[in-house]
């Protein structure tokens, strides 16, 4: 019962804490919004996405490539888990590097080198998702989109199927709402 | 009072049958526990089930309602129609999580519940009714009646929740104290599911902000900061139970994978809708059916954990029914051996103790009742049973010999009185006041009084009243001690009186002696009228047969006294006829004379033997001890010439005794023997021997003592003549000349041994001699010492 009363304690500790966080600038407070979004969304893919038994090793490798366009706000995914496995973050550079990736997740400032990533990447098990415009067209696995300002999902199954990944329909439920989008 | 008398076989028994009904009472109350506890186990596992199908049905309801409410306050045909499917999948699943809830629901009677469950029930069907006209007003442009539709909407669902929640307590509180771990994890599962409501309350409040594309309210972030408060709270208590139950290692992935979906989607929406004025653009980049859908995928972490955490919960409790059923066979082995337990103590008990006891007891009732006894004693034992079966062996030997003793004694006591009976004497005791204790049949043939009569008076009264002062007197010197008091009063003559007043002449003998009762008197009584009567008998013909002998002696003497005269004259005028005229006489009348000289000398000696006889039998004995040997020599001496002359030979024994005897009669007996001993003999020469013997069997087997005799070589007797030869007068060699003897000499002997009490009989042989034994002493009436033989 003492555990429990310490419990409650630190509740309402926290309850008490939370209002007092400082308010951001509002341009940048919509930016960082929509990027925490996009950051857990990762979650979910991760959670909706099997790989091969061969690369899962019991960690889910989140790798960033070309900088983080989350701020930061992924930082506390690091230690989380799912499906039992543990997340770990790292930051990649090459192809190379990235290979050994669950998820990569391509900054759109590496739009350029993505062609040639893509073809480093045909045939490895890492689910690629990124933000720029015709990522998924040009062989991305999840690709975020904005629909009159709300964030949307797209899915290249093709490209998914062809990296040995299978995506639950769960995961498939988030992209419905731009599954037409996906068509062409 | 007293109780009903138990055996000690009954007490043990009881002892043994309550020990045995206490020990399966107490397993039976055991093993009825454990099924209980059993049962209550497999309840508390369905109803752990039901509860988190209760669970489920809550959580369902709260998406259905959020959803519905979505599509209700939508602001534009789109987001209603992205929603649209959601609504229809959430409905499925609300409605299959209440069915399966509410039907596993009716598996048990908890009549407190069962309004409720009819009140849920009520409310699901205006929940569906309501659902009908959600879907109506969500073609109405936005307006009140939309507005009130959602009102009503929110109302019952909501209300439905708190009833099905309530309902959830109320079941659950029956199952609470079962078991401490499975209650603690009815408690993570409460935690758990407080998570999903205030999740749901989350997902409620931003999905309507969402549609709404509002701000929150600072009222409603209040709610949404709280809300959040309790889920972190109860995520921490979750895991603090489900690590104190043992339930945390086994649902550790679930949870840590639940715990980081929740803060990964808070972590999404904090600074979007926890801080105020973070809609920019007036848009959230948000849509409401990617909201609720993340909500959703959310709550499939969260059933996860619920479904990892009942399975270790249904683990846990079908371990407990496992080591309950276990305890359950272990106690009723228990129990079954110890009824085997108590069954074998009890055969031991009746075996060791009761059956043991049981035969000596029934060994004493027979002993006790007489009959044989052949108990067996347990040697192989040392305890108290064996120790009294050997007591009780060596008590039956005992008896075995105390009735052996007894039946000798009772033989010897039957012989007793057989004998005491049947003795023609009779027989009283009578003890020192001359009471009359023991009276015997002879003395009832005797006396004519039964025992039963006799017994208790005094002695005196079997006698006439006129003797009683000689008997007083009697008794009184015997009792005054003298040696008659050690040796008895034997032998007296008394008189006795019968029943009938006869009086009777009694031998009586006195004898004093000892017993345990004190100094008693044995008085053996012989009727002795016969007797009487028969020596009166003998006396009176004695004197008559004396008188007669007498007579004739008298007869014999006065005839031979008188005839001796006569003889004379025949003798002396022969003589003188014969002398005066012999020159004149012929000789023919010579011859006459002479030979009527000869028979009248012969007469003489005839006459003068019969004197002779007849004196011997009436002169008195002049008895002195006589020396036998000098008597023998004696008449060899008197002999001399007529052995000489036969050329007869005498010997003498050397042990001739001294006798008291009539000397000169002696004499004659002794010269009578030889003389005929050497007279009746054909051999050149004759032999005598005298002598004497201790003992001598006479022919008809009796022995004599004393024996004299006097034996010959000479011409034997035939044993025809054996006592002819005593008769008077009696001849058995006729001679010729006056000289000859007149055959008295035997006579004379057998009359001389006669006189002194003696008996004679002879043994010869024809031929070979005569051997004449005889006694001179009298040694008892009649024949001497017959038991010697």
């Amino acid at each position: 019962m003492a555990i429990l009363i310490k419990t409650i304690c630190a509740g309402l500790a926290l309850l008490l804490a939370l209002p007092f966080s400082a308010p951001a600038s509002a341009g940048e407070n919509f930016q960082l919004v929509e990027q925490e979004i996009k950051a857990g969304l990762l979650y979910n893919f991760l959670k909706y996405t099997q790989w091969p038994q061969d690369r899962t090793n019991g960690t889910a490798v989140v790798c960033l490539l070309g900088g983080d366009p989350f701020d930061g706000h992924l930082q506390p995914m690091a230690g989380r888990t799912v499906n039992q496995h543990g997340i770990e973050l790292r930051s990649v550079h090459t192809a190379r590097e990235a290979e050994a990736c669950s998820l990569l997740y391509v900054n759109a400032s590496e739009k350029p080198d993505w062609p040639m990533l893509q073809r480093t990447l045909t045939g490895k098990s890492v689910l690629t998702v990124s933000d720029f415009d015709g990522f998924a067209q040009s062989g991305g696995m999840i690709e975020f989109t904005r629909i009159d300002k709300r964030i949307g999902v797209k899915i290249n199954v093709d490209a998914v199927t062809a990296a040995h990944l299978t995506v639950q329909d769960r995961l498939l439920h988030l992209a419905s709402t731009v599954h037409s989008l996906r068509a062409d | 009072m007293r109780g009903p008398q138990l055996s000690i076989r009954d007490i043990l028994l009881l002892i043994t049958g309550t020990l045995t009904l206490i020990v399966a009472l107490l397993a039976a109350r055991e093993v009825y526990g454990n099924w209980q506890r059993l049962r209550d186990i497999r309840a508390l596992t369905s109803a752990s089930i039901l509860s988190d199908q209760l669970f489920d049905a809550t959580e369902k309801l709260s998406v259905e309602r959020d959803i519905a409410l979505s599509i209700l306050q939508a602001p534009d045909e789109q987001t209603a129609a992205d929603l649209r499917p959601k609504l229809e999948e959430s409905r499925r699943d609300t409605d299959e999580a209440l069915r399966a809830g509410l039907s596993a629901l009716n598996r048990y009677n908890f009549p407190e519940l069962s309004a409720l469950r009819g009140r849920i029930k009520q409310q699901l069907s205006g929940v569906h009714t309501l659902r009908s006209e959600v879907d109506t007003a969500a073609k109405l442009p936005a307006g009140d009646k939309k507005r009130r539709v959602a009102s009503r909407w929110s109302d019952a669902v909501t209300s439905l929740i708190v009833e099905t929640q309530s309902l959830w307590i109320g079941f659950v509180g029956h199952f609470i104290n079962i078991d401490p771990i499975v209650t603690q994890h009815l408690w993570i599962k409460h935690f758990l599911r407080t998570i999903t409501d205030y999740s749901g309350r989350e997902r409620s409040l931003i999905g309507q902000l969402i549609v709404e594309n509002t701000d929150p309210s600072p009222r409603q972030i209040s709610q949404l900061l709280r809300g959040r408060g309790v889920v972190e709270e109860s995520w921490q208590m979750a895991r603090i139970l489900a690590e104190q139950s043992g339930l945390y290692p086994s649902i550790a992935p679930f949870y840590t994978d639940a715990r980081s979906h929740y803060s990964t989607m808070h972590d999404m929406i904090r600074d979007m809708f926890y801080v105020p004025g973070n809609r920019h653009g007036s848009t959230y980049p948000i849509g409401a059916d990617l909201w609720f859908e993340l909500s959703m995928q959310a709550s499939d972490s969260l059933s996860a954990l619920r479904i990892a955490s009942i399975k270790q919960t249904q683990k846990y409790t079908q371990s407990l029914i496992d080591a309950t059923r276990w305890e359950i066979e272990v106690q009723a082995a228990i129990l079954i051996f110890a009824l085997l337990l108590c069954g074998l103590s009890f055969r031991i008990i009746v075996r060791r103790v009761i059956q043991p006891i049981n035969s000596m007891v029934e060994a004493l009732l027979r002993a006790t009742r007489g009959e044989q006894v052949n108990f067996v004693p347990a040697r192989d034992r040392n305890d108290e049973i064996g120790k009294l079966s050997q007591v009780l062996h060596a008590f039956q030997e005992t008896l075995v010999r105390i009735k052996k003793t007894a039946a000798d004694l009772d033989r010897s006591e039957s012989h007793l009185r057989a004998v005491v009976d049947h003795m023609l004497d009779g027989l009283i005791i009578i003890d020192e006041t001359g009471s009359i204790r023991s009276f015997n049949i002879a003395c009832e043939r005797i006396f004519g009084y039964s025992a039963a009569d006799a017994i208790g008076r005094n002695l005196k009264f079997l006698m006439p009243e006129s003797y009683h002062p000689e008997y007083d007197h009697r008794i009184a010197k015997y009792l005054a001690g003298g040696d008659e008091a050690n040796s008895g009063l034997s032998g007296v003559e008394a008189k006795g009186q019968r029943k009938d007043g006869s009086v009777f002449p009694m031998d009586i003998a006195i004898n004093a002696f000892s017993s345990p009762d004190g100094r008693h008197f044995s008085a053996i009584i012989r009727d002795i009228t016969a007797r009487k009567k028969a020596e009166e008998e003998v006396a009176r013909y004695t004197s008559e047969l004396e008188r007669s002998n007498k007579e004739l002696d008298d007869f014999a003497y006065i005839a031979s006294h008188d005839l001796k005269e006569p003889l004379r004259g025949i003798h002396n005028h022969s003589r003188f006829l014969l002398e005066d005229n012999e020159d004149t006489l012929d000789e023919e009348s010579t011859g006459r004379l002479n030979r009527l000289i000869f028979l009248s000398q012969r007469m003489e000696k005839l006459v003068n033997d019969l004197l002779y006889f007849s004196r011997l039998g009436r002169q008195e004995l002049a008895v002195q001890p006589t020396d036998v040997g000098a008597v023998i020599a004696d008449v060899a001496f008197t002999l001399d010439m007529f052995l000489e002359e036969r050329n007869a030979r005498i010997s003498l024994a050397d042990n001739l005794p001294t006798v008291v005897c009539d000397k000169p009669r002696v004499t004659e007996l002794f010269r009578n023997l030889i003389t005929n001993a050497v007279k009746y003999n054909d051999k050149p020469e004759p032999e005598v021997e005298v002598g004497f013997l201790e003992t001598k069997k006479k022919p008809n087997g009796v022995a004599m003592k004393r024996v004299f005799f006097v034996k010959d070589n000479g011409v034997g007797i035939s044993p025809e003549f054996h006592h002819e030869i005593f008769r008077i007068f009696r001849r058995l060699h006729a001679g010729k000349g006056p000289e000859e003897g007149t055959g008295v000499g035997l006579t004379f002997v057998k009359k001389i041994v006669e006189r002194h009490g003696g008996e004679i009989w002879l043994e010869s042989e024809l031929g070979k001699g005569t051997t004449f034994y005889f006694t001179l002493e009298d040694f008892g009436h009649g024949e001497q010492s017959r038991a010697a033989a």
